[in-house]
């Protein structure tokens, strides 16, 4: 497993990637999808989940539905207008990222 | 292997007593746990319940529940000054502001009737304080009639504290303001608008409040807020 504090900054960009792709999601079921996307490597903190979403939603990038599953209620986030937008924003930064710390820690293979 | 309610209520008794009493809060974190349990279950369903309950709560976070209360109250503040202030704000569009200036003019031709003007301030005072009483008094009747605690709504404590503040702040700028202050002209009409403002600002954060709570009795239908 890679050292969790490298993804620490980017945990809000991979919740509205993820929530871009599908619909609506859960809390369970986020922390779920990037341990199989990322095969394990990556394992998100519900102590640090739901504090991100109740952030994003308190931003107005998150909007909330709350749907009684079984015999319990269940709340699902899915991403307003404003969200959506923002997704495509933080995407293209994480992107800028990725590419500068490519020029720094592999400098040959980013000239060529 | 969906959990029983017994077992559900175990949980949120559990998540209950580690602190997080509101009900909007618990209900997320209850479905988590669940969530977890089913698939621990499904794996071993000879595992000990408890146990799990208590490993899940350890492998939550290394404060346990408090970062998630902690941003969570935050969030659900900020929102809400954030949607008073605005709705404050959309008080200035044209209706509003005529019915700001008949106030205002209102307010000026009663402050007319009153021989000494400090008077009518102080009257003006009492009006805000009984406002703020009144708002204290149903809370408390509300609060008897409650069936669950929601964090959404709770944050009428905090505005109460921000329009008591501002009351007596207004309060005291008539206990400072001197006689002769109150001969000049353009000292009362401000001070007139001080309390225009925080008369929008509590119908504001009112009008905040009563759309949260219709939002929370949207998602919660069969729970007394």
């Amino acid at each position: 497993m890679g050292n969790q504090k490298l993804y620490k900054g980017s945990l809000q960009t991979i919740i509205l990637k993820l929530l871009a792709q599908n619909d609506k999601m859960y809390g369970y079921e986020i922390t779920q999808k990037v341990k199989e996307l990322t095969k394990g490597e990556l394992k998100i903190t519900e102590g640090a989940l739901y504090p991100a979403l109740h952030k994003l939603e308190a931003e107005g990038m998150l909007d909330v539905e709350v749907a009684k599953v079984g015999n319990r209620l269940r709340k699902y986030y899915k991403l307003t207008e404003h969200g959506t937008k923002e997704t495509a924003n933080k995407l293209a930064e994480m992107q800028e990222f990725l590419k500068t710390m490519q020029y720094l820690v592999n400098p040959k293979f980013s000239l060529e | 292997m969906e959990l029983t309610t017994k077992q559900l209520e175990e949980v949120d008794k559990y998540i209950s007593c580690c602190g997080i009493k509101y009900y909007d809060v618990r209900a997320e974190i209850v479905d988590h746990f669940a969530s977890v349990l089913e698939e621990s279950l499904e794996e071993n369903p000879t595992l000990d319940f408890k146990q799990e309950i208590v490993n899940i709560h350890k492998n939550f976070s290394e404060n346990g529940f408090y970062n998630l209360l902690k941003e969570k109250t935050r969030a659900v503040h900020k929102k809400f000054y954030v949607l008073s202030l605005k709705h404050m704000l959309g008080f200035f569009k044209l209706p509003k502001i005529i019915i700001s200036i008949v106030a205002f003019f209102s307010l000026q031709k009663v402050m007319s009737l009153f021989a000494d003007k400090e008077n009518f301030f102080y009257l003006l005072s009492g009006l805000g304080l009984s406002i703020v009483f009144a708002f204290l008094i149903r809370e408390h009747y509300n609060r008897k009639q409650k069936k669950e605690d929601f964090l959404i709504l709770n944050k009428n404590d905090s505005f109460v504290q921000v329009i008591n503040f501002l009351s007596i702040s207004f309060n005291s700028s008539v206990s400072f303001r001197s006689k002769a202050g109150f001969d000049n002209e353009l000292y009362n009409q401000i001070h007139i608008w001080a309390f225009i403002l925080l008369m929008l600002f509590y119908w504001s954060g009112e009008y905040v409040f009563r759309q949260n709570k219709k939002m929370v009795l949207e998602q919660y239908p069969n729970i007394l807020v």
